[in-house]
């Protein structure tokens, strides 16, 4: 568009430039042709007078006339003669005089009136004297010439009035020239005008739609100002080339306890307590273009350090890449949180002792009761009373009862403990499921009740596990239904809940009659 | 303010005093010598009965100027000798708008009173050091100052350099 314009006022320029020279050049072909036109006009005629056409009386003609008409009157026929003596001077001499000479034809008839003239000067004082002879002898002089001299001045005049045509012709094409050259001018000069005012136009309107904007930016920017300037976040961005910080807010040099003109031009390293974290904060930025909630901690002007929660955005800002980080104190709820863990770790810890505390102390009590089961059984054995042996059968129920508590402890203080080992044994599932079934039915005899076992027909029989441990979770949840059932019948039902190449998953579920309890454990 | 106020009282007074010195020209005196310059019409001053004759004495007392002039009629610059024409017209008291200028050779051209005013057009009698006779375009010679003023270069002013000049009509 800029280059169309300037292009164009360029032509325009060079139009009126042109035009201008032109009609410089014309000018002064008229000036020269006004010179000439003056020469002509000034000659043209001449020897008829002035410069126009007074009619040139020789001293003959004089003599003539005086003689003829008024009576001869001598001075008037000196003067005559000194008029026609200057005339003749005229076409000899100055700018009129080299026009003449032109007219090489006429030379002769030049010379000759000079010479008339000089012949007949001294006859003068007696023609002024009154000496008729005298008159008539100047008269005979110029007699003969007159008929030449009246032929020159004709065709100097005509071609005094043919110049002047021919200058006037010209001079008028040349001014129609100037005409021609000055409307162009005008023209241009008018294209230029409103070119100049049209581009005024434009300039004015880019200029207040320009302001325009600028105030609308002005107060965006102040309405961003406010609000960088009352978040309580730290608002920092740095470079990416050089890491020098371009930006801050004043939650940043709050928190970092630096002012902002500190701030500004700093290498965002220092703030930085791991440079490590800095490096992966800004490969993570560079490679997803935002990063949030990184835990990272930061260095304060006064050698503290804090925990910022910080998120982070890769910007283009008049081109450049910086990074725009987001920084929220979490300091103290980081404190609060290690408070919160040292006290659960601590809480653990006693929990802990003191299942260490109950599985040693269970295995302490076993040790005595293995003695007194022993001797218990062995005092059974021997021979008793019958109130003897109904005493010792009541400690000897006692203690076994006292001796699956304890186990239970043990086992309960183990998994406390973190002692509980599990045995990686191969095994045969039916035979194993069949024996403990087998013993548990016998108490469910004893009780009144039935028994049954269900295992699924598509289960695999050699396993890998601890049998041991699936023989007390199946006596304690078959013990408990046992204990809770009134009458009828208890069904164990063994599936597959999942089965893949190398893992099994078993359901075993403990169906008891009216009352609604489902066991389950799985493994 | 007085003081300004009695400065513009003088001032005023030496106006007038210019003024009526103007107006209260010297009368012409009569010419001693041959009469070469006739001037009629519209004047104030005469020395005859209508008319204002000069004689070259006259002429002279009206403040002789050289000037070196070109005309297309002669060859190079000339030291021209003469009176300025608006000097003539004052000396008349001339009142009109043009002067109607005859020569002894019947040419006749009317030429502007304000030829003279503008520019400093001579009425030469000498060339040179010598008169002017009638056999070199004399007694008298208006000369426009073409080579000064480029302007004048034009017929009309060339047609009005009237030479052997004898007589002024103020119209």
């Amino acid at each position: 568009m800029s280059t169309r314009r300037n292009f164009a006022y360029g032509l325009l320029a060079l139009i009126v430039t042109v035009f201008t020279v032109s009609v410089l050049a014309n000018l002064s072909r008229l000036n020269r042709l006004q010179t000439q036109f003056i020469a002509t006009a000034a000659g043209g005629g001449v020897l008829g007078g002035q410069p126009s056409g007074v009619r040139a009386v020789t001293p003959a003609e004089c003599v003539e006339e005086q003689s003829r008409y008024r009576g001869f009157e001598p001075s008037e026929v000196a003067k005559r003669f000194d008029i026609f003596w200057s005339r003749v001077a005229i076409l000899e001499e100055g700018e009129v005089g080299k026009w003449a000479s032109a007219f090489s034809q006429y030379e002769g008839t030049l010379r000759s009136l000079r010479q008339a003239l000089e012949k007949t000067d001294p006859l003068l004082p007696a023609i002024e004297r009154g000496d008729p002879a005298a008159a008539t002898k100047m008269h005979d002089v110029f007699e003969p010439l007159t008929g030449s001299l009246h032929k020159m001045i004709l065709a100097l005049a005509l071609n005094d009035i043919e110049e002047t045509v021919k200058l006037r012709n010209t001079a008028q094409q040349e001014l129609h020239g100037i005409g021609f050259y000055l409307i162009g001018i005008l023209i241009c000069g008018t294209f230029i005008i409103l070119l100049l005012v049209w581009q005024m136009r434009t300039t004015v309107r880019e200029t207040v739609s320009r302001q325009q904007a600028q105030g609308a930016l002005r107060q965006r920017e102040a309405q961003f100002r406010i609000i960088t300037e009352t978040s309580p976040a730290a608002i920092l961005t740095s470079r990416l080339s050089d890491g020098k910080i371009v930006f801050c807010n004043p939650a940043a040099s709050e928190l970092i306890l630096m002012p902002e003109q500190a701030l500004l031009g700093r290498a965002d390293r220092e703030l930085y307590c791991r440079e490590e974290e800095r490096h992966v904060l800004i490969k993570a930025v560079q490679e997803h273009g935002q990063i949030r909630n990184y835990e990272i901690t930061f260095n304060r002007a006064d050698n503290t350090t804090f925990w910022g929660l910080t998120s982070a955005d890769l910007l283009d800002l008049d081109g450049q890449s910086v990074v725009l980080l987001v920084i929220v104190d979490i300091t103290e709820r980081k404190y609060a949180e290690q408070a919160l863990r040292q006290a659960k770790d601590a809480a653990e810890a006693a929990n802990r002792a003191k299942s260490e505390f109950l599985a040693n102390m269970s295995h302490e009590i076993r040790t005595p009761m293995n003695a007194i089961v022993g001797m218990t059984d062995l005092v059974l054995d021997s021979e008793l009373t019958k109130d003897q042996r109904a005493h010792l059968s009541l400690v000897k129920a006692s203690v076994d009862a006292l001796l699956v508590i304890i186990n239970e402890i043990l086992d309960f203080s183990s998994i406390e403990a973190g002692k509980l080992r599990f045995n990686n044994t191969d095994f045969q599932l039916r035979p194993e499921l069949a024996e403990t079934i087998q013993t548990m039915q016998l108490r469910a005899e004893q009780e009144g009740l039935a028994l049954h076992c269900d295992i699924a027909p598509d289960l695999p029989d050699g396993l890998l596990g601890d049998p041991g441990r699936l023989r007390q979770v199946l006596i304690n949840l078959l013990g408990n239904a046992i204990k809770f059932t009134e009458a009828g019948e208890i069904r164990l039902q063994v599936t597959a809940e999942s089965i893949a190449a190398d893992r099994i998953a078993l359901r075993f579920a403990v169906r008891i009659p009216a009352s609604g309890f489902r066991w389950i454990s799985s493994r | 303010m007085l003081h300004s106020t009695f400065l513009r009282i003088i001032f005023t007074l030496l106006l007038l005093g210019a003024i009526s010195h103007g107006l209260a020209q010297e009368p012409l005196t009569r010419p001693a010598g041959e009469v070469i310059l006739t001037i009629t019409g519209a004047i104030s001053q005469t020395n005859a009965p209508g008319k204002a004759e000069f004689d070259l004495a006259m002429l002279k007392a009206l403040g002789v100027r050289e000037r070196r002039l070109t005309t297309p009629w002669t060859d190079g610059v000339q030291a021209f000798e003469g009176v300025l024409m608006r000097d003539v017209m004052k000396a008349v008291g001339a009142t009109g708008q043009e002067v109607f200028a005859s020569a002894l050779n019947d040419y006749a051209i009317t030429i502007p009173l304000d030829d003279f005013t503008q520019y400093p057009i001579l009425l030469a009698f000498a060339a040179n050091g010598k008169l002017l006779t009638r056999r070199d375009k004399g007694p008298l010679w208006i000369i426009y100052p073409t080579n000064e003023f480029s302007e004048l270069e034009s017929a009309t002013y060339v047609a009005r350099s009237v030479w052997q000049l004898d007589r002024l009509d103020v119209r």
